[in-house]
């Protein structure tokens, strides 16, 4: 096997560090992420309050360490229900083939051709503003992506001799696409599903920020922005602090997702 | 001629089916949201009854089949429904600020094209130097960036430092009438210079921020579609028949690399759709993103569904023109093979 | 008899792979004369098109190397040529036809704008009248229908033809052909064929003709080169190498000739010009 690129180890470097945030937020953050101390509020970053503190005296800096809870694990369901839902769909679609096939790829072309980030917007609005229903709306717009994905490389699969040869033996779509699928395709998974979690913690964020997420007091990283975005002009920290972490680990899965690509992949070229 | 026009056919027919959906979905969306017109029509004080009577007045107590033909002819004739908050209808509602808005993404389009095109190309033609590194850093980099966050860097940096950018609205005093309600066109036509440049400082900070994602991603699929043409035979070709590198890459690569660039280009007006919603947030601007956050936070569902009705209009819009455009530029496309 | 039109000696062409450098062209020498029309015959990855890629100067610079004792063309040295000399030489004294006719013509550019682009210092009437006189030479009936037409409107002899109608526009010296009827179907290689080597013989245009086929370098060329790995095994006329091949290899590429040993006396025929 060839040596894993630079971007890969960064990549990784990154996102360990934030899972371990996530992990391990209580030993890590200085102070409760709610802990109130009205003699704080607005204070500058400074020795005591690393990243300053918010207008009820919270530490910014314990309340980022706390964010990355709820901002990763909104990133992973939201990817989990997306990659879950359309690997099997488009696995299943391709293996069964026929009407059912058809009817899916219409449906996903239908899905794919419309603006997938506002219907989520529209749709969390509806379900009611929260994170879980977030994560949710945005996980299901997500599914057709995946679906087109996998079930084009499925189709290349389905031709290959030990798909036949289980196929010839009887085997069914679900232990075909569980036992002979998925492990094929795990490495592209692996790669988009990187690339995903990128993306997801982005959209979060900004849904997050417009109001449609996390609710307060909930320390998650686009409410924290849009909490610090009331005092921008004065009180900077409070809102640029939490957008370094948004915007790190969409760096760091970017860049795994790209390590992880060029290891795999070393034809691929983009 | 008859493939081509069999194609469109085909393109347009698909459109009215995904737009047809978006009524579906948008219908089963506001029946999902628990907002109850009759109750918001009736104002709260009105009695229980009063508000049971609007309702079988409405049709609300119709079966759901025939609420969605009664919706989807209301949307047909144009009616998107009511604000709650102002009480008017949310297609004027919208209409009024949509300017706002396309002068917004369309620069912000233009400077990501602008940007992206050029080092997508130079990343391609120096491949695996110094160029291609930096280009895939700064590609990586703003595919990673909140646009909504960089926007508050800018903010704090060129209008709290510096000083030299205004970080809120669309102008300076009161906003020049204008036959489109596009202030860069408005104040150009009206000869006004001053008001022109007011209007540019103002769509300064708020376009970088909507263009920044955009300007990764583009310069990523422009130096992997520059790299298959400079590699193709008909380069080879050019070069061997005298044409010097730049000559080739002028004359012959770039229409090559930039009509496959259309539907994509439309696409990313597309994402900026949504990308406005946050960056009018941070900047103020009185377009459409901004006033549907406010309903967002209002829970004004009329407003924020017929916001993603439109949205959703204007993106099938989007594809079918980038569809039409790729057609007229593509002659393999354009005429029967 | 005056000095041959390209001397090549001992032409080497390495590619970086990795760190270390392969030879695909390793000590190549031969002369073409004027009006001569040289065959090299090989297998892919005998190094013919390397030798055809280096007299272009179409070498990538970084990635590939190349050196030579003697590289004379018409009497300029091609080492030492600069980039604006190789520019004025490429199309205009030595010219090229390539393999793959249907990738070969950009597709969304008429065949006229190909032409006109490669005359970028004549005036356009001038340019215009100068290719549709060149297309006519190629056998097209009506140069103002292909003027207009797109490349995908053509079938692949027509797109050959119009690639040799643009390689020979400036009355090169000397015309580098890399397979170029391999893509074809039979009749159309023949026409192409005769069309090239009437040129030859009309024009003193000289010709190396790159093929794998032995069967259509023995209708065309007057003396071969027989190369593999990167080296010459074997040279000499055509109807030398044909009747009594030397090398092994000769004996090899002759057996796999549909229609096996080819009538001799057509072989002297075409062997004296």
């Amino acid at each position: 096997m060839r040596r894993p690129p630079f971007v890969l180890y960064a990549g990784a470097a990154i996102v360990a560090a934030l899972g371990a945030c996530a992990l391990l937020a209580p030993w890590i953050a200085p102070y409760p992420p709610n802990a109130v101390d009205s003699g704080m509020a607005f204070a500058p970053p400074s020795a005591t309050h690393w990243a300053g503190a918010d207008g009820l005296g919270r530490d910014v800096f314990s309340r980022i360490v706390h964010g990355a809870r709820p901002s990763l694990l909104s990133a992973v369901g939201i990817v989990a229900i997306g990659l879950g839902g359309g690997a099997l769909i488009g696995a299943l679609a391709a293996l069964i083939g026929g009407a059912t096939e058809q009817i899916v790829m219409r449906v996903t072309e239908i899905v794919m051709a419309l603006p997938g980030l506002v219907i989520a917007l529209a749709l969390t609005a509806a379900l009611g503003p929260s994170l879980v229903n977030l994560t949710l709306a945005l996980g299901v717009l997500s599914i057709p992506f995946y679906v087109r994905l996998v079930r084009g490389e499925t189709l290349t699969l389905r031709e290959r001799g030990f798909v036949k040869a289980a196929r010839a033996m009887g085997a069914g779509p679900l232990w075909l696409a569980v036992r002979h699928i998925a492990p094929n395709l795990a490495p592209v998974l692996a790669v988009y599903g990187t690339m995903g979690l990128s993306g997801a913690v982005l959209a979060a964020s900004a849904l997050s920020f417009v109001g449609l997420g996390a609710q307060p007091p909930m320390a998650e990283w686009g409410a924290l922005i849009f909490d610090g975005s009331q005092t921008l002009l004065t009180e900077w920290w409070v809102a640029v602090f939490p957008g370094i972490a948004v915007a790190l680990s969409a760096l760091g899965f970017n860049l795994l997702g790209d390590g992880l690509r060029d290891w795999l992949d070393p034809r691929g070229d983009a | 001629m008859s493939t081509r026009v069999v194609r469109l056919a085909q393109r347009a027919g698909f459109s009215a089916v995904v737009l047809l959906s978006v009524t579906a979905i948008t219908f089963a969306i506001l029946a999902l949201s628990p907002s109850d017109p009759a109750r918001l029509l009736a104002g709260p004080q009105a009695t229980e009854a009063a508000v049971a009577q609007l309702r079988v007045r409405l049709g609300l107590d119709q079966p759901l089949w025939a609420q969605y033909g009664a919706y989807l002819a209301r949307v047909l004739s144009g009616d998107f429904g009511v604000s709650v908050q102002t009480g008017r209808p949310v297609l004027e509602e919208i209409a009024a600020r949509a300017p706002a808005t396309i002068e917004l993404m369309t620069s912000a389009l233009i400077v990501a094209a602008a940007i992206a095109i050029p080092l997508g190309v130079w990343a391609a033609r120096r491949r695996g130097g110094w160029p291609d590194h930096v280009v895939r850093a700064v590609s990586v980099a703003s595919i990673s960036m909140p646009g909504f966050w960089l926007g508050m860097l800018l903010v704090l940096l060129f209008y709290r430092e510096l000083g030299w950018l205004p970080a809120n609205g669309r102008f300076g005093g009161v906003e020049p009438g204008g036959p489109t309600g596009i202030l860069l066109i408005d104040t150009l036509a009206a000869g006004d210079a001053a008001g022109f440049i007011d209007a540019l400082a103002h769509l300064a900070l708020p376009v970088a921020a909507l263009a920044i994602a955009d300007i990764g991603a583009l310069a990523r699929l422009v130096r992997a579609q520059t790299l298959s043409v400079l590699s193709a035979d008909y380069m080879r070709m050019a070069r061997a028949s005298g044409l010097s590198e730049g000559e080739a890459v002028r004359h012959h690569a770039m229409r090559n690399v930039l009509t496959p660039l259309v539907p994509i280009l439309a696409l990313s007006l597309a994402q900026m759709l949504y990308g406005s919603v946050v960056i009018e947030t941070t900047f103020g601007w009185p377009g459409v993103g901004a006033y549907v956050v406010q309903a967002i936070f209002a829970l004004d569902y009329p407003v924020i569904l017929g916001f993603a009705l439109i949205a959703s209009i204007a993106y099938v819009a989007f594809n079918l023109a980038a569809d039409i455009a790729q057609s007229v530029l593509d002659p393999r496309i354009q005429e029967a093979v | 008899m005056s000095a041959p039109l390209l001397q090549v000696a001992d032409l080497r062409v390495a590619f970086r792979s990795g760190q270390s450098w392969s030879h695909a062209v390793d000590g190549v020498s031969f002369d073409i004369a004027r009006g001569e029309i040289l065959g090299c015959v090989g297998e892919s990855g005998s190094g013919k098109s390397a030798t055809a890629t280096a007299l272009l100067g179409l070498l990538p610079p970084r990635a590939a190397r190349v050196s030579a004792d003697a590289l004379v063309f018409d009497g300029r040295d091609m080492t030492r040529l600069s980039e604006k000399e190789w520019l004025s030489l490429r199309g205009r004294e030595v010219a090229f036809a390539p393999q793959d006719p249907m990738s070969a013509l950009n597709p969304i550019m008429r065949i006229g704008r190909h032409m006109r682009l490669i005359q970028p210092r004549i005036a356009p009437r001038e340019a215009h009248a100068a290719a549709a006189s060149a297309l006519q030479r190629m056998g097209f009936a009506d140069p103002e229908t292909i003027l207009r037409a797109y490349p995908f409107q053509l079938s692949g002899g027509q797109r050959q033809r119009a690639l040799l109608a643009m390689a020979l526009l400036a009355k090169p010296k000397l015309l580098i052909a890399d397979e170029p009827t391999t893509a074809l179907d039979v009749t159309v290689q023949a026409q192409i064929l005769d069309l090239i080597e009437s040129t030859a013989r009309a024009d003193g245009l000289s010709v190396l003709f790159i093929t794998h086929n032995l069967g259509v370098a023995q209708r065309l060329c007057d003396r071969l080169i027989v190369m593999r790995t990167g080296t010459i095994v074997e040279s000499g006329a055509t109807s030398e190498i044909l009747s009594a091949p030397q090398h092994a290899y000769t004996r090899a590429l002759l057996a796999a000739l549909p229609g096996a040993a080819p009538p001799r006396t057509r072989l002297t025929q075409r062997a004296a010009p």
